[in-house]
């Protein structure tokens, strides 16, 4: 049974990079016999669009963490993507493939189906969606829903959505769904309205300021559980979670203001400690920008704000809403070793962000001008005072109580970093970048070596040449210093571009700290028109992958790999 | 339009329950509705996992709940159970991984119960296992198992019988004997949400899978009893005091658990 399974599979696979690639090489003559075709307004200005994409990895023994599961065999993840616009209908649908899912990706995915299926009308004013579908409330503080492929991360709705745009300047939002759980979905329904209100649409007077209200609401319904509170009582759970925010942002050339507050009713959950304490979020920020100059203040107090379609999933999975992590996206592997995952019980977070180019023609801008950021982060526990103290248990009580932007002693996560980056002529460009972090191993990732904080600093220094018109070399060298975790770290890139398509890229990671162990990695990619193609070999480190402060563990791997993308359009 | 918003606002109105704060708990009974089954909580852990001793009081408040009702076994698997700088003491063993690595677990902690799934899937977080358990207690008794055990303190050799009988309206026919050594309250350092704990308490660890990790075949081809008899030495390194024998039945296609029993080592003997 297993080897039909297998089988199947494999031919699915097959069968979805054929249909990619039989679709792209006919884009031409059905993009011709639809400028021929005479079709209704329904049909009108149809287009055809799709994406395929795989990846296939074979694993040697003993390299992924003594893990069999992954060795000896074939592991691949594909995906095709299919789409059908036209001026009145939106239909799409997605195929996924999990052979056997790579590494990091949950045994769950391992199958194949259709997860991700929707029709939309849009009859001018209305819209109307059925079937699978994302959708975002103001910045995500009480709904999110997105894919995120490289995290394994779908929480879509299934259900149906209505957006009206009644009057010039107003949006209003209704939906109601249950979301995406691997093959399955939720018992759970989620259900929601949100108003948006563009004032400088409704006042043609605010010419160059733009002012915006936006207002949401969700709730979800769920079946209760037996969680117990002691050996004879359970925990009386509310079947219907709403949870509220409300948002304003104002921009005219130079200033940008925004702000968001979100609030949730008692939501006794695995991430909270089962406690009934009411949820709330606060985010702000203030931004100005110039020609050659840019600075960002931002802040957030996101205080049992984890919101999900089940209240006793931890991880990644049937995450209603979105917190986002106030970090910096770093590049750098290195700089990426310890990445900040956003703490769903709470936390206190600042950013700033500066930015300015020095001018062209003075003498630290040089001849193109010289680029510099410097940023700081800095994330703290919440400062809570337990009704009942700190170490009586919380499970079925209100829990505590904390002020907004009442930061605890606890540091979760701090980020100091300063980047430069000069041209030093048309074909020569170099990067620096020091960065200083302070990382709570023990609370992000529930675990530490030589202590709770990792003190890292990280040095990259990164050079870009063009050789020829054709050919250009970029080099990069990274130093992790640390003494705790693993130690320190080394690492070396280069890559070479052969235009048009073709990079040969060699990256080696070196621990020298504890483990004194080599990472060697080597690919191969060419890309040639909607065509990707790349062959990989070598080792890869354990590490945490995350994108926006949501993340996913990713496993040690030796092996080789082959990833293929086309994407093909009608247009 | 109105009749639109008046139906958003019920619906708003619908989707807030607040509980009040002298409703946050409500009477539970263990007992309502259960059979005879006994229910094996495996609790994966590791000395290195900061929410692991959490995920223990969860399972201690189990054990007070259900009593004899739940057997209850700690095992050192994954990541955070590899011994590294003062966490020497190794208490993984191999079947202990081959389960943690066959159930695709990745991380601690985490529980399986009776390795069946709830809500489709058999491992668990802490807080599921409440709910597991008593879904696993009110399904039929379809296997009734006893385990007496003789222990010689001079020799350190014990000697186990298990007696295992289908019981009527079964229909599962592959059915393994699994037995277990645990070793109960191992001192170790662990990691805790403040630090580290020098002398934290390891409770009812599995140190060994003692006939094979996936057990032995049980034979009811004469009848619908079986009777198994073993014999082995117990390492010196091991207190007999803190050691008992877990024994389960299971079905050897899906694995799940159907019966499950413990007796310690009687060393007074």
């Amino acid at each position: 049974m297993q080897r039909i399974k297998r089988y199947t599979t494999s031919i699915l696979t097959c069968l979805l990079a054929i249909i990619s690639i039989e679709a792209s090489a006919q884009q031409v003559s059905v993009s011709d016999s639809s400028k021929t075709r005479k079709v209704g307004k329904f049909f009108a200005n149809s287009t055809f669009s799709g994406q395929f994409q795989t990846q296939i990895q074979y694993c040697w023994p003993d390299s992924v963490g003594d893990r069999s599961e992954y060795v000896n065999r074939f592991l691949s993840n594909s995906y095709l993507d299919l789409r059908y616009t036209s001026t009145m209908v939106d239909l799409g649908v997605r195929l996924e493939a999990y052979e056997n899912p790579l590494p990091g990706f949950e045994r769950d995915y391992k199958g194949f189906g259709i997860p991700y299926f929707y029709l939309t009308v849009n009859l001018g004013a209305v819209q109307i969606t059925a079937g699978d579908f994302y959708e975002q409330f103001g910045s995500g503080l009480i709904l999110r829903t997105y894919y995120e492929r490289t995290l394994g991360l779908d929480n879509a709705l299934r259900g149906g959505r209505v957006v009206a745009r009644p009057a010039r300047g107003l949006t209003l939002k209704v939906l109601a769904g249950q979301q995406r759980y691997y093959w399955d979905h939720s018992s759970t329904w989620v259900g929601g309205a949100d108003a948006a209100i563009d004032f400088d649409k409704i006042f043609p007077k605010l010419n160059g300021h733009y002012l915006q209200w936006g207002a949401s609401w969700v709730s979800k319904w769920e079946n209760p559980t037996i969680i117990l509170a002691s050996p004879t009582e359970q925990l009386n759970l509310p079947r219907a979670t709403a949870a509220f925010s409300t948002r304003l942002r104002y921009q005219n050339k130079h200033f940008t203001v925004q702000g968001e507050y979100a609030y949730k009713i008692n939501d006794p959950s695995f991430d909270n400690n089962y406690i009934y304490k009411p949820g709330q979020a606060l985010i702000l920020s203030a931004s100005y920008s110039t020609k050659g100059f840019g600075v960002t203040l931002s802040a957030k107090h996101s205080d049992n704000m984890s919101f999900r379609s089940d209240r006793d999933q931890g991880g990644r999975m049937l995450q209603i809403n979105y917190l986002p992590a106030f970090t910096y996206q770093h590049s750098y592997s290195l700089a990426t070793m310890y990445p900040y995952a956003t703490q769903p019980e709470g936390e206190v977070a600042f950013q700033a962000d500066i930015y300015y180019k020095i001018p062209k023609r003075t003498a630290l801008g040089g001849k193109y001008g010289t680029d510099i950021r410097a940023n700081f982060s800095r994330i703290n526990s919440l400062d809570k005072n337990y009704e009942n103290g700190a170490n009586s248990p919380l499970t079925g009580t209100y829990g505590y109580r904390s002020p907004l932007f009442a930061m605890g002693d606890e540091l979760y996560y701090q980020d100091i970093n300063f980047d430069i980056s000069h041209r030093f002529s048309r074909g020569f460009k170099m990067s620096l970048l020091y960065t200083n972090q302070i990382y709570n191993q023990a609370q992000i990732e529930g675990h530490a070596t030589n202590g709770n904080l990792v003190h890292a600093n990280i040095v990259a220094l990164e050079a870009t040449m063009r050789l020829s018109n054709s050919v250009s070399l970029r080099a990069e060298g990274q130093y992790l210093f640390t003494k705790q975790d693993l130690g320190d770290w080394l690492s070396a890139l280069i890559e070479l571009s052969l235009s048009p398509g073709l990079i040969f890229t060699l990256n080696n990671i070196y621990n020298v700290g504890e483990t004194r162990k080599n990472y060697l990695f080597g690919s191969i990619a060419y890309s040639s028109g909607s065509h990707r193609v790349e062959l990989s070999a070598g080792q890869q480190r354990a590490g945490i992958t995350c994108v926006g402060g949501i993340c996913r563990y990713v496993p040690q791997t030796n092996g080789v790999g082959i990833s293929y993308i086309v994407n093909f359009s009608t247009r | 339009m109105k009749k639109i918003i008046f139906t958003l606002l019920m619906s708003i109105l619908v989707g807030c329950e607040v509980i009040p704060s002298d409703e946050y708990t409500q009477p539970y009974d263990p007992n309502e509705g259960s059979s005879e089954r006994r229910v094996l909580l495996e609790e994966y852990t590791g000395m290195k996992c900061v929410n692991c001793p959490a995920a223990a009081d969860q399972a201690r408040l189990l054990e007070r709940t259900y009593g004899d009702r739940l057997v209850s076994v700690s095992i050192h698997a994954g990541g955070f159970a590899s011994p590294s700088g003062i966490f020497t003491q190794d208490l993984r063993t191999e079947a202990g991984t081959s389960y943690f690595e066959n159930f695709g677990f990745v991380g601690t902690p985490m529980g399986s119960v009776n390795r069946t799934p709830y809500r489709s899937s058999i491992g668990l977080s802490p807080s599921l296992w409440g709910a597991a358990i008593d879904a696993q207690l009110t399904t039929i008794d379809e296997v009734e198992m006893e385990m007496d055990i003789a222990f010689d303190n001079q020799t350190k050799i014990y000697t186990l019988r298990c007696d295992v009988e289908r019981l009527e309206g079964t229909t599962r026919t592959e059915l393994s004997l699994n037995l277990w050594l645990v070793e109960d309250s191992i001192i170790t350092p662990q990691i805790i949400p403040s630090g580290i704990d020098q002398h934290y308490i390891q409770r009812h660890v599995m140190r060994g899978a003692l006939n094979g990790t996936w057990g032995e075949a049980l034979d009811f081809s004469d009848s619908e009893q079986c009777s198994v008899d073993h014999t082995y030495s117990l390492p010196s390194t091991f207190d007999p005091a803190h050691c008992s024998v877990v024994a389960f039945v299971g079905e050897r296609s899906s694995l799940r658990i159907l019966q499950v029993t413990t007796a310690h080592l009687n060393y007074l003997k």
